[in-house]
């Protein structure tokens, strides 16, 4: 996506550490610092923009833009007779920033709560489990430039914007987020049987103007649903475990309509929901794994995934939909040339057949650079592709403590008519 | 067993509160997205009647989306918008018969800013006689002035360019240029209490100037205009991009210590002004011009003498007050109108409807800093045979003028 930019580079270091602090519970905690850039972003000067769109203060210029980020993660479990229970926190903050025309400070809060407890029954543990999102972030846009003509619009989805409240300055915005989840796990004992993950999970984000009084200009509401199922069985040396999992998102987009301002207090005078995004996405996978003689384990995954994606305005009545199709094979092997030594490289390929179910943009000036992002983004979610990629991990244990882990990454994904796309992966691993 | 069904119940429990806290979010919203009706309530000019009226359209803007809409004010049906605030504007045409029995056809405007049309809204149009043709047109009107060194702020090199819009040589001599003594801002939207200085009468003025000459000393050809600086010096010495005013037609200089004086640029007459050291032309673009044509004879001293405009007016925060500093241009003597401001302060301009329906934009936000080096320039209508230039005047400047960056 234009909004998401063409492509980043990022490094990051973290620390994950896990501890029994008897027999019956333990202490786990995270922490990581990432920083790189995204470059190009046009059309966005928000983070998080999955979760923030569409409405977004946009302008065609854009850049680069720097970030830093810090997460940390902690949790406590515990047992009790048949009982299993735990807790969990997160937090992520994050700052991004632009040092020249459009400026951006983008400062994220992100907090996260979990509480789950389970019960072991017969052979399967059954879970329950609540999740707590509080969502912050301040979304502010400078011009230096005191000629600048750089013009930013507060964007509402294919292509609408606020005109009232787009210009040439008073870009400072926020988001407030509040939600949660609840999931239900139903997970076997052993190697074998019927693994069930449910989850539903509703997010409302507020997006505030600040330079207009804090005035609530747009409401997200974000509805999720999932459900993955899988039972794992062996057949003879082989182990299976057919899966499906199927995810479907809801955004439904309020925009507020404001009367006359007194002052700068803004009256709402009214809201209509205008914006309706679905996107559902499934996949049927069947992993199976062989041992080859015993230093070789060959693991094979083909699969099929599924996409829906419905992107609608009520008025003017813009639709955009698209389906795809990806059949994909993934195959493995792991190698244990030596007791202290384990290898493991993977390689896999995916074709997707895409196809514009519907294309709909009424009123839209097709020239404009605005309508252009638009376009730009449906064709690449409608275009055919195949990717193609590897990976390769060593892992050495050097003492009886301490082992070193090496994982590189890479595939390349070719869009018929639209280039292609390059990610690469790097990461060193210290375990002990 | 006993635990199992308990735990399903739990389980059902979480989950039926997460469905009713997802499925709600939908209908919680006051949603406007479908049209509402709206009805007309027109109020016409004395001797028009429905009968006479043919081409009716009233075009209503939504200012937070920006969508448009057309509709027939004399429909027998209702017209539907969607809610929200709107500028509007419309026209018609009346037919109707002369003195002579012959048929005339007049024109009638409306207009109208901010508006919240919500359910049940009956929208008052008060429709007046529009009559749009002049000879002499504001052409420019650069009141920013150019950024200074630091970019700040804004140099005096500002000015007006004024046209002859006709097939016919104008003298410029007598003709008045006029600010007025309001400022079309929401904090300065007071109740005038006087009835002399009513907009759709007479035009209240706050500074008064008047090219100087006995009659055919200043020549305007067709399709030529004059410039008028606030100083004609050549300002792009100090500032580079500044403008050169050393060409000027004319200058108005304040007798004043603050003020620098070209002597090879003749100076406009000052008749009167507000303020007792210089006069600077609005650069925050919030008040109205007028180009007046005085009637033959009048001097300084009988204008000042018999059109003193006092007025008094409630404030905004509520207090009566009394400005004496103002003095009355009959709405008849004004040869071309310009409300100038900004979209987020505008209300209402000081001119009355039949001269500007509507005003030209310095920018969204008030007071914005980026304003500088930005001229109205009024748009070109047709270009004659010849080449010379019509220059657009509908009397409404939101139509007639655009912001260019110089």
């Amino acid at each position: 996506m234009v909004q998401q930019g063409t492509g980043h580079t990022l490094g990051n270091i973290g620390a994950t550490s896990f501890m029994p602090l008897s027999e019956s519970t333990k202490v786990w905690g995270s922490a990581r610092f990432t920083t790189g850039n995204y470059r190009n972003i046009r059309w966005n000067n928000s983070a998080d923009y999955r979760l923030v769109a569409p409405y977004v203060f946009g302008d065609s210029v854009g850049g680069d833009l720097s970030t830093r980020q810090y997460a940390f993660s902690g949790g406590y479990a515990g047992t009790a007779g048949r009982w299993s229970w735990g807790a969990e926190a997160s937090y992520r903050a994050e700052i991004d920033y632009r040092n020249r025309d459009p400026r951006d400070k983008i400062i994220v809060s992100d907090l996260s709560v979990s509480v789950g407890g389970a019960y072991t029954l017969s052979r399967y543990l059954i879970g329950v489990g609540g999740t707590l999102h509080v969502y912050n972030q301040e979304s502010d846009v400078d011009f230096y430039n005191p000629n600048n003509d750089i013009r930013a619009y507060v964007l509402t989805g294919l292509g609408n914007f606020y005109q009232r409240f787009s210009g040439l300055s008073s870009l400072n915005s926020a988001y407030n987020g509040i939600g949660g989840s609840a999931t239900m796990q139903l997970i076997p004992l052993g190697a074998n049987g019927l693994s069930v993950n449910a989850s539903m999970g509703y997010l409302r984000m507020n997006q505030l103007l600040r330079d207009f009084n804090n005035l609530t200009l747009t409401v997200n509401h974000s509805n999720n649903f999932n459900l993955f199922a899988s039972y794992s069985f062996n057949a003879g040396n082989l182990l299976m475990a057919p899966a499906v999992n199927a995810t479907f998102v809801r955004k439904l987009g309020v925009e507020n309509i404001f009367g006359s301002s007194v002052g700068n207090n803004y009256e709402a005078i009214g809201s209509r929901r205008n914006y309706l995004n679905d996107d559902l996405t499934a996949t049927a996978s069947v992993p199976m794994q062989l041992p080859v003689g015993g230093k070789l384990r060959l693991s094979i995954t083909p699969e099929v995934g599924y996409r829906y994606s419905n992107e609608d305005y009520r008025k003017p009545n813009r639709t955009l939909r698209a389906t795809s199709v990806t059949p994909a094979l993934r195959a493995g092997l792991t190698i244990a040339p030596a007791q202290s030594t384990r290898i493991g490289v993977e390689a896999f390929g995916a074709r997707t057949f895409a196809s514009a179910e519907k294309e709909n943009l009424q009123g839209l000036n097709l020239k404009s650079d605005l309508a252009q992002t638009v376009l730009h983004n449906f064709a690449m979610l409608t275009c055919d592709a195949t990717t193609f990629g590897g990976t390769l991990s060593w892992t050495r244990a050097l003492d009886t403590s301490i082992a070193l882990r090496i994982k590189g990454t890479a595939a390349s994904t070719c869009y018929s008519g639209h280039g292609h796309a390059i990610a690469a992966t790097l990461s060193l691993n210290l375990i002990f | 067993m006993k635990y199992l069904h308990s735990l399903a119940i739990r389980v059902a429990a979480i989950f039926a509160i997460a469905v009713v806290a997802t499925s709600c979010v939908d209908n919680n919203d006051n949603d406007a997205s479908d049209n509402i009706a709206i009805a007309f309530d027109n109020r016409l000019p004395e001797g028009i009647t429905r009968e006479t009226i043919t081409n009716a359209i009233v075009n209503l803007k939504e200012l937070n989306t920006g969508e448009s809409f057309s509709l027939n004010p004399l429909s027998s049906s209702m017209g539907s918008v969607p809610l929200g605030i709107y500028d509007y504007e419309g026209s018609m045409t009346a037919v109707v018969t002369g003195p002579e029995g012959e048929t005339i056809e007049k024109n009638l405007r409306v207009a109208g800013s901010s508006v919240t049309i919500s359910e049940n809204t009956s929208l008052t149009l008060n429709w007046f006689f529009s009559n749009p043709g002049s000879s002499l047109v504001f052409a420019e009107i650069y009141a920013t002035g150019s950024p200074n060194a630091t970019a700040t702020g804004g140099l005096r090199d500002s000015y007006i360019r004024i046209y002859n819009n006709t097939d016919e040589t104008i003298y410029a001599d007598g003709i008045g240029i006029a600010e007025s003594a309001f400022v079309n801002a929401r904090t300065n939207a007071f109740e005038i209490l006087t009835p002399a200085n009513d907009k759709e009468v007479n035009f209240t003025a706050g500074t008064v100037w008047v090219i100087p000459g006995n009659g055919t000393d200043h020549p305007i050809a067709p399709g030529e205009s004059i410039k008028i600086v606030d100083q004609a010096i050549d300002w792009s010495a100090q500032v580079t991009g500044a403008l050169n005013h050393t060409d000027a037609d004319f200058e108005w200089y304040d007798d004043n210590a603050q003020d620098t004086n070209n002597p090879s640029v003749e100076d406009l007459d000052k008749w009167y002004c507000y303020s007792l050291s210089i006069w600077v032309i609005s650069n925050q673009c919030n008040r109205s011009y007028a180009l007046v044509k005085f009637p033959a004879g009048m001097t300084a001293e009988d204008y000042l003498s018999q059109y003193h405009g006092g007025y008094d007016y409630i404030h905004t925060i509520g207090t009566h007050m009394h400005n004496d500093k103002a003095y009355l241009i009959p709405n008849e003597w004004i040869l071309d109108g310009v409300n100038l401001g900004n979209a987020a302060s505008y209300v209402y301009g000081a001119l009355g409807k039949g001269i500007d329906i509507s005003y030209a934009s310095i920018s969204d936000v008030d007071k914005d800093p980026n304003r500088f080096g930005k001229v109205f320039r009024r748009k070109t209508a047709t270009t004659e045979a010849d080449g010379r230039v019509i220059l657009q005047d509908t009397n409404d400047s939101r139509a007639d003028f655009e912001l260019i960056k110089l």
